[in-house]
């Protein structure tokens, strides 16, 4: 039982965001989250290691329970965060240094975009509580539409046309734009659904609800911090939205219609094994089981035995895809190396840059060591 | 798994004409009867195919589902009519928008799609949609579930002749489309049961015991009951609770109730 807790504890470091974001705001170290998930978070895998597949943990009910618990009290966390947030821009410190006000932009823009990973969890379960505390995080974090868009990407495999899965030859940058611009589209017509009685109706009212959460922190900040608050969580708002779109490109880039012809049929998505990234993202980075397998809370979803391999943790890769070129320098061996052997799997290894560098052949030739599953 | 509309239709001439005909519930219900003992799903389609001919319709459909699911995951078909329609239809995740649907989720009652009220832009949309694909004119009879179920049932039935089921008859077909919409809907109920027995690997072991915690029996009465020890029945509800995905026994008890499993 001590060791199952031990196991469990992982999974408080999605509080870790949070934390910093209050202790950065209240002890005027406003770039604290932000430098720590930046340039420590890719450095982890050497600390805590990869995930093996054999780690997959009958929990005892207690501990499970606890676990399925936690992405809700990551909620309390998430308002807390921002509620010492709010009260230092009412204590005028953003205005009164524009460093501050950039560094806890940021705090505050990397802080929420975690924040999605324990709101992705909730709107996946089927208590109307969860879904709502769910919705309520994504809200916060200035991106309402998480429960409409993502559940329908989940309908919609592969579907490239419609930018659920990115294009092959596509940028990030294209890519989130004709996401978004979808996105935006089709939230006119939830809006409606909320109105009338029919299968749509809560998830759209909890959209409506998200979106009110959204303005309300918005005023909240313009009250608080001036044209810096309003600026500030402006920033928030757009980083988050494109944020998730680049996590998306990351997870299903090369996956799609587009370039292989089953997509519609596999859910096809790129996955990581770094044991910390699946603590603090509540497994998100296990995504082809979880396409696969949406219903599975984390604590029990393991890796798709046949699912592409990431050549690094999605800190360095948010920031490689921002440069289209090297983005394709580095993840068309690896697409290569999958299409030519699916069921055999490379890990980016206990390395010290996390990274796995593929030949132009598609085979691994340096950092990596074979998964081992 | 499609059965082409035109193949479908061989009963000519109107409703009434056809609902007059003495045999006409009992040739439904000789098809309706065998939907219990369908294998598969390709079985069950072949006979809503042939419910419905017999019924009059050139197209059907019906749609199994779980109110409030904004996931869609737990959306089921059996198509007697083309596949694109419902491909279409799931790739722009209509299912929110769906008129039909929407009825279904508020009556018991069967009606034509004509007396369904549609309010928006996006429902105009789908009742397009299946208008192009041979549902000029559409019945929708809702297959409610009671108890602990949430899972609902919606057969649709077309024909490629506008204003075909307005016209007189149309009470005996709401009758025999009562008795083939709940048989299909039992059917999938059925049907996912065994899917999540299958494929969970749920035992008749693991049953007794989500029926125990259902009873609200304790791990050391149930430990009594079962001549084991509770550390025993402890391990064994962590193992069932990890083939069910669910965190405990509580939540385990619940979704096997939900699924008609207990």
């Amino acid at each position: 039982m001590l060791k199952q807790w031990c196991m469990a504890s992982g999974y408080l470091s999605i509080f870790l965001m949070p934390a910093l974001l209050g202790l950065g705001a209240w002890f005027d170290r406003p770039y604290l989250a932000f430098g720590t998930a930046m340039l420590l978070f890719p450095l982890a895998r050497l600390i805590f290691g990869a995930y093996r597949q054999a780690d997959t943990t009958v929990w005892h009910e207690r501990a499970a329970t606890l676990l399925d618990r936690l992405p809700a009290l990551y909620a309390v966390a998430a308002l807390g965060s921002m509620a010492v947030v709010i009260v230092r821009l009412h204590d005028g410190a953003a205005g009164e240094s524009t460093t501050y006000a950039v560094g806890i932009g940021l705090s505050a823009w990397i802080t929420m975009l975690f924040a999605l990973c324990p709101a992705h969890e909730l709107i996946h379960r089927r208590e109307a509580r969860d879904t709502m505390v769910g919705s309520f995080i994504a809200g916060l974090a200035g991106y309402p539409a998480l429960a409409h868009e993502h559940l329908i990407h989940h309908g919609r495999f592969g579907d490239t046309a419609r930018a659920e899965w990115p294009r092959l030859g596509e940028s990030v940058w294209r890519f989130a734009l004709r996401r978004v611009r979808r996105i935006i589209a089709e939230l006119g017509a939830v809006a409606i659904s909320a109105r009338h009685v029919g299968p749509g109706r809560r998830s759209a009212r909890n959209i409506c609800s998200a979106s009110a959460i959204t303005l309300t922190t918005w005023s909240a900040f313009t009250v608080a911090g001036g044209l810096p608050g309003f600026l500030i969580y402006l920033g928030v708002v757009i980083g988050v939205t494109f944020g998730f779109q680049v996590i998306t490109y990351l997870q299903h880039w090369g996956l799609g219609d587009d370039n292989v012809s089953d997509a519609a049929a596999r859910q096809l998505a790129w996955e990581e094994d770094c044991q910390f990234q699946a603590w603090v993202t509540l497994h998100i980075s296990f995504h082809q089981a979880h396409h696969q397998s949406p219903r599975v809370p984390y604590y029990r979803l393991g890796m798709a035995d046949d699912s592409p391999r990431q050549p690094a943790g999605y800190v360095l890769l948010m920031l490689l895809c921002m440069i289209p070129g090297l983005w394709r320098r580095l993840m068309l061996p690896a697409l290569a190396h999958w299409q030519q052997q699916p069921s055999k799997p490379w890990s980016s290894g206990r390395k010290l840059t996390c990274f796995a560098f593929y030949g132009a052949e598609g085979a691994v030739v340096a950092g990596p060591r074979r998964n081992s599953i | 798994m499609a059965t082409p509309s035109s193949a479908i239709a061989d009963d000519t001439g109107s409703l009434l004409a056809l609902t007059s005909r003495a045999d006409y519930a009992g040739r439904i219900s000789e098809v309706v009867q065998k939907i219990p003992r369908a294998d598969d799903e390709a079985e069950a389609v072949s006979l809503l195919a042939e419910a419905a001919r017999r019924m009059g319709a050139d197209v059907a459909a019906f749609v199994s589902f779980v109110r409030d699911d904004g996931s869609h995951e737990s959306y089921r078909f059996l198509l007697a009519c083309d596949p694109v329609w419902c491909h279409e239809y799931q790739r722009r995740a209509w299912y929110a928008h769906d008129p039909w649907l929407a009825y279904a989720l508020t009556h018991s009652e069967p009606a034509r799609a004509s007396e369904i009220p549609v309010g928006s832009k996006q429902q105009l949309a789908v009742a397009e949609l299946a208008t192009e694909f041979g549902f000029r004119s559409a019945v929708i009879v809702p297959a409610p579930s009671s108890g602990g179920l949430t899972r609902v049932g919606v057969l649709c039935l077309g024909s490629g002749t506008p204003g075909f089921f307005e016209s007189d008859g149309f009470v005996a077909l709401k009758v025999a489309a009562r008795g083939l919409a709940m048989e299909l809907h039992e059917w999938w109920i059925g049907q996912i049961k065994r899917e999540l027995i299958v494929n969970a690997g749920i035992t008749d072991d693991d049953l007794i015991l989500l029926r125990h915690e259902r009873l609200g029996h304790g791990t050391k009465m149930i430990a009594i009951e079962l001549n084991t020890t509770p550390s025993s029945i402890d391990s064994r509800f962590q193992r069932v609770n990890q083939k069910l995905g669910v965190p405990n026994r509580k939540a385990a008890a619940t979704l096997a109730a939900e699924y008609g499993l207990i």
